[in-house]
């Protein structure tokens, strides 16, 4: 089981990221980001002719003076978004030192803060079989982050994991935060159906896919059988050579692009993160460069 | 194929050991991965391996087996038979002078050297391989070798003569080679354009231009002397310098004292003379100064044998007609001849005289360690003489057809003595009117009378030379004929003969040594310093060949002598050697058959290493890929 540990100065600089979201904001009221409606937060826009039955505690009397018109002063609107995290908690997760799931948990519980510094309410989920679990539903605000990250440590890896059967059936919500999807995607099971899912639903997506070192560069020679650590009658038998090694290396460099271009051809990000990256690395370097974070 | 040692062959029983092993044991590794989603898609991805790529699963039982195979093929030692690929090889190698002429930067009898080595590495183990060496004499120097490098060190070793070669002498050598063997292969390896049969002929010649020189003689005069002779180019026209050197003494060096050019014709002799004036000297060298591809036939040294040759003889005359033997011996070239009665003989006892002749008179006791000339003795019966007197014949009526008892000249005889004593004679007819009858044991005739000899030469009890005469010269017409004076000259060189009769020989020539009255030891000393002492006490004449080019040295000890008699004789290049020879032609007899024995091959190991080789590249190609992609 993954021990996760609060870097409090790390997330003292995370406080000054901000989440960069493409679609229209549906979220609640009260939030932090922008929406292109207008709405009651204090960033003033613009004026309008007041109109019977319009909120008169928002007629401007200053311009009433000058003009002798009703004008109601226009603010913009900020809504609290649901940012959702889905951790893919099969057993290939977790296989060997444990790094891939602690890689994963670090991001979700980093990717977390950030929404509840910018005042969104967060759920993270766990994906195992077929099922989405939630661990951490509807957190707001930083004493209750506090509170309920400590459940990740509670997150047990095993069994095998179907994204698409476990996303599609639970509410995604509509337009209203960012998706996470934390995986390695070493599965023929479906996960483009849950991108579509979530895409459909206008919520902005971020695919982060978890590889080893040895995942990425096998150091393994000669005869050996594999068995999988998800699901042990799978087997692969071979006397590893360089041939195989390059070919195995191609089939990395496909998965990787076929996640990429399916997410990018969605308005999708991915993100192709080495288990033993820092997290200053994957925050400060990655998603920055890619916008995701600003 | 077989094998050496085919018990080595017991450790191949290591391979199955090897390959039961590699079944027993486990040969995958078992693990668990996170997926194996990658290593089941890398399938698609994986190219078509070439088939040789499969081994490398198996690589190290491959070396494995590979090992103990070599291994126990080390100790077996295969070989292959090959029919019928094997030879019987002979090699008839020229000796001569001429190969020791230099052509790019080798000797010929080095490049033959190098063709039979060639020859020998390229034949087929199992061959056999014989040399017939052809130098100053034909010599089988190995015969029915099988070990090619026993084969070629022998050949390594060889070196070349300064004699003409005998290939007809050689040819007969391997005639009865290829008789016994009609399949065996005859190299003919020399540089002479021979014509040749069922030979092979191998010729070593690249045609490089010789000059040589020749028919060399020096003269004294009042003031100095005259060298002169001829000069010869043998391929180009080409204008030579002819140098005269002369040395003072013994092993001085020799200083030039005249020079003169010679413009040279190809192939015709150019006459030379040099003229200086020299008072004292002991040799003459004559040469060509410019050096060409045999260098040895450039010169020539001529030695002085006057001292030699000097001869001093006292006459004991006791008849009135010794005057006709005195004056043959003086023009025999004897320097000093004293004539003394019996009388003043006995009184004065004079001794020191390389010969004695008593003319009808016969000492008590001969002279010691000196030639003896007894002519006409009375009763014959001098001391030590070893003659024994029989008896007179009657004497002859003074004319009429009795007047005279007809000599005949002894015929047949063999020995270097005989072959000396009867050189040149004409053989007129010699008569005689009256003649003692000798008894002589172990004496050559030259001429007899019936079965009576009448001059007879040989050694007397005191082991000197001893020449008799049966006969009173003014009985007979000897003295009147031309054979008279070839005769006495004969008798002189036999009985007071010079150590050794010529200075000048060409290389493979006999050298006759005669062994003079006195003489203690004579010791033969060649260019190269290896030094023969001769067999004086059975032999009057000693046969030693010249098959060494340069100076000769004879030393010889005589008795009584102050100093050691030395005297020098040079060797030189034949001129048949020097020249472009065009060969003789030489056949084997028979025809050829082609009935070849096996041979075989042993050098598999290297094949076997080879692949062995090849093998363990690739798999360190292998492991090196395999590092690169970590």
């Amino acid at each position: 089981m993954p021990n996760l540990v609060i870097d409090e100065a790390f997330l003292q600089r995370v406080e000054l990221l901000q989440t960069v979201l493409k679609n229209n904001i549906a979220g609640l009221f009260g939030g932090n980001h922008k929406s292109r409606t207008f709405g009651s937060s204090c960033e003033f826009v613009d004026y309008r002719n007041y109109e019977a039955g319009d909120d008169i505690t928002k007629i401007d009397w200053n311009a009433y003076a000058r003009f002798e018109k009703l004008y109601l002063k226009l603010y913009l609107d900020e809504r609290q978004l649901h940012t959702k995290i889905y951790i893919d908690t099969s057993q290939s997760m977790a296989f060997g030192d444990g790094k891939k799931a602690e890689t994963a948990l670090k991001i979700a519980a980093t990717l977390a803060y950030l929404s509840v510094s910018e005042l969104d309410r967060v759920s993270i989920f766990s994906v195992k079989n077929s099922e989405v679990t939630e661990i951490i539903s509807g957190m707001g605000g930083k004493e209750m982050y506090l509170a309920e990250i400590g459940k990740l440590n509670n997150v047990e890896f095993s069994g095998d994991c179907f994204i698409s059967d476990g996303i599609m059936p639970t509410h995604i919500g509509y337009g209203d935060g960012l998706s996470v999807i934390i995986s390695d995607f070493l599965t023929d099971n479906d996960y483009e159906g849950a991108i579509d899912a979530l895409t459909e639903k206008r919520r902005d997506i971020l695919a982060v896919q978890v590889l080893s070192d040895e995942e990425l560069n096998p150091k393994v020679r000669g005869k050996n059988v594999f068995y999988d650590s998800e699901n042990a009658a799978k087997s692969y038998r071979k006397n590893i050579n360089k041939d195989i090694i390059r070919a195995y290396r191609e089939a990395v460099m496909y998965v990787q692009n076929r996640i990429r271009d399916y997410c990018n051809a969605r308005g999708a990000e991915y993100l192709l993160v080495r288990a033993d990256t820092p997290m200053d690395e994957v925050f400060f370097d990655k998603l920055t460069m890619m916008g995701v974070v600003k | 194929m077989s094998f050496y040692y085919p018990l080595g062959l017991i450790g191949l029983i290591g391979v199955p050991i090897l390959v039961l092993i590699y079944i027993i044991k486990s040969k995958y590794t078992e693990q668990t991965v996170a997926s194996t989603y990658l290593w089941e898609l890398s399938e698609k991805f994986l190219k078509k391996r070439k088939p040789i790529s499969k081994l490398t699963g198996i690589i190290t039982l491959i070396l494995q087996i590979l090992a103990v195979v070599i291994a126990s093929l080390l100790v077996a030692q295969p070989v292959f038979t090959v029919r019928g690929s094997a030879r019987d090889i002979y090699f008839v190698l020229d000796g001569s002078a001429s190969m020791n002429t230099v052509e790019d930067g080798k000797t010929r009898f080095d490049r033959a050297k190098e063709r039979i080595v060639d020859i020998i590495d390229d034949a087929r183990s199992g061959s056999t391989y014989s040399l017939i060496f052809v130098g100053s004499s034909t010599d089988v120097l190995f015969d029915g070798v099988t070990d090619k490098a026993q084969a070629k060190a022998s050949v390594n070793q060889l070196k070349s003569g300064w004699c003409t070669d005998d290939m007809p002498s050689a040819l007969s050598v391997a005639q009865q080679y290829y008789d016994n063997n009609r399949s065996s292969i005859v190299y003919l390896v020399t540089d002479a354009k021979h014509k040749v049969g069922n030979l092979s002929l191998i010729d070593v010649s690249m045609g490089a231009n010789n000059c040589a020189i020749t028919d060399c003689v020096y003269r004294k005069t009042a003031g100095g002397v005259i060298g002169s002779g001829k000069v010869v180019s043998y391929s180009a026209d080409v204008n030579l310098t002819v140098a005269m050197s002369v040395a003072e003494t013994v092993g001085a060096d020799y200083t030039r004292v005249a020079t003169v050019k010679v413009e040279c014709k190809k192939g015709e002799p150019a006459d030379f003379e040099l003229i200086a004036d020299v008072a004292e000297f002991i040799s003459v060298r004559l040469e060509i100064t410019q050096a060409d591809a045999l260098n040895a036939d450039n010169a020539v040294v001529l030695y002085d044998t006057a001292k030699a040759q000097e001869r001093k003889v006292l006459f004991v005359n006791n008849t009135e007609d010794g005057t006709y033997l005195v004056n043959a011996i003086k023009t025999s070239g004897v320097a000093q001849v004293d004539v003394v009665s019996p009388k003043a003989y006995n009184e004065s006892q004079l001794s020191g005289y390389g010969m004695y002749v008593f003319n009808g008179y016969t000492p008590l006791s001969l002279p010691k360690n000196a030639a003896i000339w007894l002519v006409n003795g009375i009763d014959g019966s001098g001391t030590g003489s070893g003659v024994g007197f029989r008896e007179y014949t009657e004497p002859r009526d003074s004319t009429g057809p009795n007047s005279y008892y007809k000599c005949e000249y002894e015929r047949g005889g063999s020995s270097q003595a005989f072959k000396l004593l009867t050189k040149n004679l004409v053989e007129r007819n010699v008569v005689v009117r009256r003649y003692a009858r000798y008894s002589m044991v172990g004496f050559e005739t030259v001429l007899k009378v019936g079965g009576d000899p009448i001059i007879a030469a040989g050694l007397n009890e005191n082991n000197d030379r001893q020449v008799v005469f049966a006969f009173e010269l003014g009985d007979s017409n000897l003295g009147l004929i031309d054979d008279f004076l070839i005769l006495v000259r004969n008798l002189m060189d036999y009985s007071f003969p010079a150590v050794i009769d010529s200075t000048l020989y060409d290389c493979g020539d006999i050298m006759n040594v005669n062994v003079v009255p006195g003489a203690e030891s004579i010791v033969v000393t060649s260019p190269s310093g290896l030094s023969t002492t001769l067999d004086t006490l059975d032999n009057d004449i000693c046969e030693v060949v010249l098959t060494e080019m340069g100076t000769y040295t004879v030393t010889a000890k005589i008795s009584g002598a102050d100093e050691d008699s030395v005297l020098y004789a040079y060797a030189r290049v034949p001129e048949a050697e020097s020249g472009v020879s065009d060969g003789e032609t030489l056949v084997l007899r028979g025809e050829r058959e082609y009935n070849y024995s096996d041979g075989y091959y042993d050098n598999l190991l290297v094949f076997f290493i080879l692949i062995a080789v090849i093998l363990l590249a690739d798999w360190g190609v292998y492991c090196y890929e395999q590092h690169q992609l970590r």
